[in-house]
């Protein structure tokens, strides 16, 4: 037996696990907590900012007070949901979405602008 | 005189042989795993996760393994933990594992695992291992509520006998 294919099945575990490394969680999927930057939270497959209690979650009932997270724009997280008309808010049925496209999620804030 | 023959022959024969105490057999490895993982939303790949452990048999039960160890996930994200395993050896380089792990920090994760472990000589005293293991997340407060976090990972290292 040669040393090459005694080594033939780790080297194909490898290459699986080298291009798994392409399709990770993108910055706003998560499975666990610290999955999520600091200051946001995991709900629903997704990075979120925490529901807080204000009156402003109080004036738009519909919303479901769970803002996804947006890039660069840290300061902005409850006010920016009262004008978005909760096009932001996570519902259950889209959390089947989270299959690595994630990873470019300055796409969705800028739509929402 | 034929008295003390018999006499020597029976001390002889009922002499306690030296008793033989049981050896513990130790050894060490380390390994690298990754692999993809998902909880109801999707397949991702699993952090990068860096083992160190130890491995304990009993030369009376040699194909009992106890193996204990500490484990890093590295990136993206880091987290620290360790992990107990019972193995089997099912032939002379393959040995199946279960057991529980732990991450510890910087939130808790609790599951269990099973995997299945190949083990390429090196030398005598060295190995490659390599294998498949299969990792569940049920507890903890790293855990969102109603989430099950399954991992299948592949790892690969080196072990020694000790």
């Amino acid at each position: 037996m040669s040393i090459f294919s005694r080594w033939a099945p780790g080297a194909t575990a490898v290459g699986l696990v080298t291009a798994l490394a392409h399709c990770g969680p993108g910055p706003t999927a998560c499975l666990r907590y610290t999955d999520c930057d600091p200051g946001l939270t995991c709900a629903y497959g997704h990075c979120v900012y925490p529901p807080v209690a204000s009156d402003a979650s109080l004036d738009a009932p519909a919303s479901s007070g769970l803002s996804e997270a947006s890039t660069g724009d840290d300061s902005a997280p409850a006010s920016d949901d009262s004008g978005a008309s909760g096009d932001d808010s996570i519902s259950t049925g889209d959390d089947s979405s989270a299959s690595g496209d994630d990873s470019t999620p300055s796409g969705d804030d800028a739509s929402a602008e | 005189m034929k008295r003390l023959l018999v006499i020597a022959t029976a001390l002889l024969s009922t002499a306690p042989t030296a008793a033989r105490a049981q050896e513990y057999l130790l050894g060490a490895d380390a390994t690298a795993s990754s692999g993809i993982e998902g909880g109801g939303t999707g397949f991702f790949r699993t952090r990068t996760r860096l083992q160190i452990g130890a491995d304990l048999r009993v030369d009376e039960w040699p194909d009992d393994v106890m193996e204990v160890g500490l484990l890093a996930e590295v990136e993206p994200r880091s987290g620290f933990g360790g992990y107990l395993h019972y193995g089997r050896v099912l032939d002379k380089h393959i040995v199946v594992t279960a057991g529980v792990l732990a991450i510890l920090a910087p939130a808790s994760l609790y599951g269990a695992c099973a995997g299945l472990t190949y083990r390429l000589p090196l030398s005598k005293h060295v190995q490659v291992v390599l294998g498949p293991e299969l990792d569940f997340y049920f507890l903890g407060s790293d855990l969102p509520d109603g989430t099950v976090i399954w991992q299948v990972r592949v790892q690969g290292g080196f072990r020694v006998d000790l």
